[in-house]
């Protein structure tokens, strides 16, 4: 080949690279309609933009499948944001979802009663995509996700809808594994979901410490109710306490009403367990 | 890879220049003049002909100086462990178009206090790569060396997807590839050039440029874009007239520097005077039909290309990022340093209640977003009111620029961090092994009128190269100061505060890069040209 052919292919090439990256490369697929979200449906959500992107067109996978997300509300954009022809901005919408996504309507959706406490759910609203909302769709997906300690994603195989009133409700329920210190339990303890070897449950009941609960004694009185309503009784079961939480955040002392099986506090090595005391979860001795 | 060849025609005889300074007084030599001797003298110019610049040696040279410079960056960012510049939570809109995940904390504070460089492959749908906050597709010229980078992360064995330090491998790689073109694109003697390609590849080496290479950014293509079009210029006023192989050089190296990032679209006004700006001589020899032609009409067309390609990838530009500057450049730019904000606010056709979300970006909690009269920003601020603002309102330049100043003197990303995770570094921690160019910056700080002084300086003494020497260092001099004059308010009237300080990174390279050209100056000043006057000089 002649060396100035040659040049002349070289720099055709190049050209063409260069046209070709400007045209565009993306390897993104359109996705689902994000218009007609259904409630029920499970999601595989995993990485920061996905969860914070106004919109969320990734296929629906089953929940039998591994998933992070699940739809557990399915709302209308009100007026007047609904009248635009245009989407709104991201903030508006976040500001949005942040309203009508609300945590009530998820605790419904896990089958929560009052007592229930839960841990490591995240809650991301999703708005129609440019092009559906321009087709008119208004729909706003809440979806609940399954999050670690830091926010990052867990797997799950779990339908979320009632899971709080079924069998498996371990994996959400919020525990305190707490430390062992010259024969006796700290006061405090670390966050675990149920599923993690922990020394007490969470009965979602909280209150200030104050002069009139300084005393063990008083804020295992102050907890008793709120225990007896969680266990579903009308009287301590044998071998079930209250151990109340103390959680420092800010200066500011806070009870946490839990409850946790007698012999774990006063072994020189606590018996921890796996599992929830909730009437419908199991448990195991650890 | 650039070809050497001769600087002037084989049938005009060779410039000589003398190693002793042009205008030295006899036993009153200054420190200033006795170091632009040694210059001179070291690595001045010397002769020029062709039997320099093309022959095998020189070529020789300028691939060994490419390699050379090529390791040096490598051994920078790799040896003894890898540094690159940490995200800050922008860097997926581009890569996901790759189809690749970042592996890396959910978390803003760990994601940013270090790098991590390994992207897996992962498939998007619809908004969720794109542009933040609205998933508009996000495009770069600084795409092809990513693609490269994925193309070669399996090779070197960093798994599946991408990793971007096989992005820095591929960016050293075109750096080197670059300063052996300009090698052999430069005039003079070889170690006149070899100084000035250790020169400017010193100033790349600095953490706050270099960096970037190990980065998912776009600042790489902007930085290399930069180099290759010096390169290319340079190669292009070597010529006794426009060729199309240089002007084709130059429109590709245009057109990857101009769509490396929306801000770098302000190079337009530096390319068409440089383009157009051809030797007197080019101009006189243009006497046939076919050389006019090559003289004049080409390079115009060349501007038109240029000019094409810019307009096309502002033109997709996502419209989320444009309302977002124009956001910044309001409430974060504007307002906040008026005397009377709510005058600027019925100037600039916006209701009073705005004045609520002065000094707030979009995701402030007062942000403007959330006034029921938002819509009115959109249809009333865009970048010509923006400009008209600044034209009727002047003395707020002043204020602006002093910013500017400040920002372009602190290069460093304060908060991204330069050490992966498991590199035993704490948080946040920045890498300054080569801190030339920090350094300068930071003692120019002391005195910030230094930064126009250098710009000037380089200017005029550019002009004076041009003018005396008919050298196409002095044209690249004087396009490098106007290119970066350009930048500089392009960034700060069109893209506000925010984010000013890594907006204003490509403004400071090119400001560095005045470093290496004003030794050039003065080395080709400080030498005697030993030819008649009366004929014309190329160096």
């Amino acid at each position: 080949m002649p060396r100035s052919l040659a040049k002349r292919a070289g720099w055709g090439a190049a050209a063409l690279l260069l046209a070709g990256v400007l045209s565009g490369c993306n390897q993104t697929l359109p996705g689902a309609p994000a218009g007609n979200p259904a409630v029920g449906e499970c999601h595989l959500i995993v990485s920061p933009e996905q969860f914070d992107a106004v919109s969320e067109p990734s296929p629906p996978v089953a929940c039998t499948e591994p998933h992070t997300a699940q739809t557990y509300k399915v709302t209308h954009v009100p007026a007047p944001l609904s009248g635009q022809g245009t989407r709104p901005g991201q903030q508006q919408l976040k500001a949005l979802t942040a309203r009508l996504c609300d945590v009530a309507s998820l605790r419904t959706y896990l089958g929560a009663g009052e007592r229930d406490g839960t841990t490591g759910l995240a809650i991301a609203g999703y708005a129609p995509s440019r092009d559906d909302w321009e087709r008119g769709a208004r729909a706003i997906r809440c979806d609940v996700l399954l999050a670690a300690d830091d926010g990052t994603p867990r797997t799950t195989t779990l339908d979320f809808k009632g899971v709080l009133a079924g069998p498996d409700s371990a994996a959400l329920r919020l525990c305190y594994r707490q430390e062992l210190a010259d024969g006796r339990l700290s006061d405090d303890g670390v966050d675990v979901p149920c599923t993690e070897p922990h020394t007490a449950e969470d009965i979602s009941a909280w209150f200030n410490l104050e002069s009139s609960v300084a005393t063990p004694a008083a804020r295992n009185a102050r907890c008793l109710p709120y225990a007896l309503q969680f266990l579903g009784v009308d009287a301590l079961p044998a071998g079930i306490r209250p151990r109340p939480i103390i959680r420092t955040v800010n200066g500011a002392q806070t009870v946490r009403c839990a409850v946790a099986p007698v012999q774990s506090n006063v072994q020189s090595s606590p018996g921890t367990i796996t599992g929830t005391l909730a009437p419908a979860g199991g448990q195991k001795r650890g | 890879m650039v070809d050497a060849r001769p600087d002037v025609p084989e049938s005009e005889p060779p410039t000589r220049f003398a190693p002793e300074p042009l205008r030295r007084k006899s036993g009153t030599a200054r420190p200033l003049r006795s170091a632009a001797a040694y210059l001179a003298r070291t690595f001045g110019p010397g002769e020029v002909g062709p039997g320099g610049p093309g022959s095998l040696r020189l070529r020789g040279v300028a691939v060994l100086s490419g390699t050379l410079a090529s390791l040096v960056i490598i051994v920078r960012l790799f040896v003894p462990q890898t540094v690159g510049m940490a995200e800050q939570g922008a860097g997926q809109q581009l890569l996901c178009s790759l189809g690749v995940r970042n592996l890396k904390p959910w978390g803003y504070t760990d994601l940013t206090s270090f790098i991590h460089p390994s992207w897996v492959p992962h498939q998007y749908y619809g908004e969720a790569c794109g542009f933040t906050g609205s998933g508009e597709p996000v495009y770069s010229s600084q795409l092809l060396l990513l693609w490269l980078g994925k193309w070669l992360t399996p090779v070197l064995a960093w798994g599946p997807g991408l990793d971007t330090r096989a992005v820095g491998i591929v960016c050293c790689v075109v750096f080197g590839a670059l300063i052996a073109g300009l090698v052999a694109a430069l005039p003079g003697r070889t170690p006149f050039r070899v100084l000035i390609a250790a020169l400017v590849t010193l100033v790349t080496a600095d953490g706050v440029f270099a960096d970037f290479f190990v980065s998912p950014y776009s600042e790489p293509g902007a930085l290399l874009g930069t180099l290759a079009l010096a390169v290319a210029l340079l190669r292009y006023w070597n010529g006794r007239r426009p060729r199309w192989a240089s002007v084709l050089m130059v429109v590709l190296a245009a057109a990857f520097t101009v769509s490396a990032m929306p801000q770098m679209a302000s190079w337009l006004p530096a390319v068409t005077l440089a383009l157009l700006w051809l030797p007197s001589g080019a101009r006189r020899r243009a006497s046939s039909a076919r050389r006019r032609w090559q003289a004049f009409v080409m390079p115009a067309a060349a501007v038109v290309a240029i000019a094409g390609v810019a307009w096309a990838f502002l033109a997709v530009e996502p419209k989320r990022a444009t309302e977002v500057n124009l956001y910044n450049t309001v409430f974060a730019s504007i307002l906040p340093n008026s005397p009377d904000p709510v005058t600027d606010l019925k100037w600039l056709g916006l209701d009073r209640s705005f004045v609520t979300a002065v000094g707030s970006t979009m995701d402030s909690i007062n942000s403007a977003v959330y006034n029921p009269e938002y819509p009115q920003f959109g249809e009333q601020i865009n970048r010509g009111k923006i400009a008209a603002f600044f034209a009727t309102h002047p003395e707020r330049l002043i204020g602006l620029g002093e910013r500017g100043i400040s920002a372009l003197l602190t290069p460093e990303l304060s908060d991204a961090g330069s050490y992966m995770a498991d590199s035993g570094q704490g948080p946040g921690v920045k890498e300054r092994r080569v801190p030339v160019v920090l350094g300068l910056y930071t003692a120019m700080k002391a005195a910030p009128v230094a930064l126009p002084g250098l710009h000037l300086l380089t200017l005029l003494l550019g002009f004076a190269v041009a003018a005396r020497r008919k050298s196409g260092i002095g044209r690249l001099a004087v396009v490098m100061v106007l290119g970066c004059w350009v930048q500089f308010w392009v960034v700060l009237i069109f893209e506000g505060q925010p984010d000013i300080h890594r907006q204003m990174i490509v403004a400071g390279f090119m400001t560095a890069l005045c470093v290496p050209l004003l030794v050039a100056l003065v080395s080709i000043l400080a030498s005697k040209s030993t030819q008649p006057h009366s004929q014309p000089h190329v160096v």
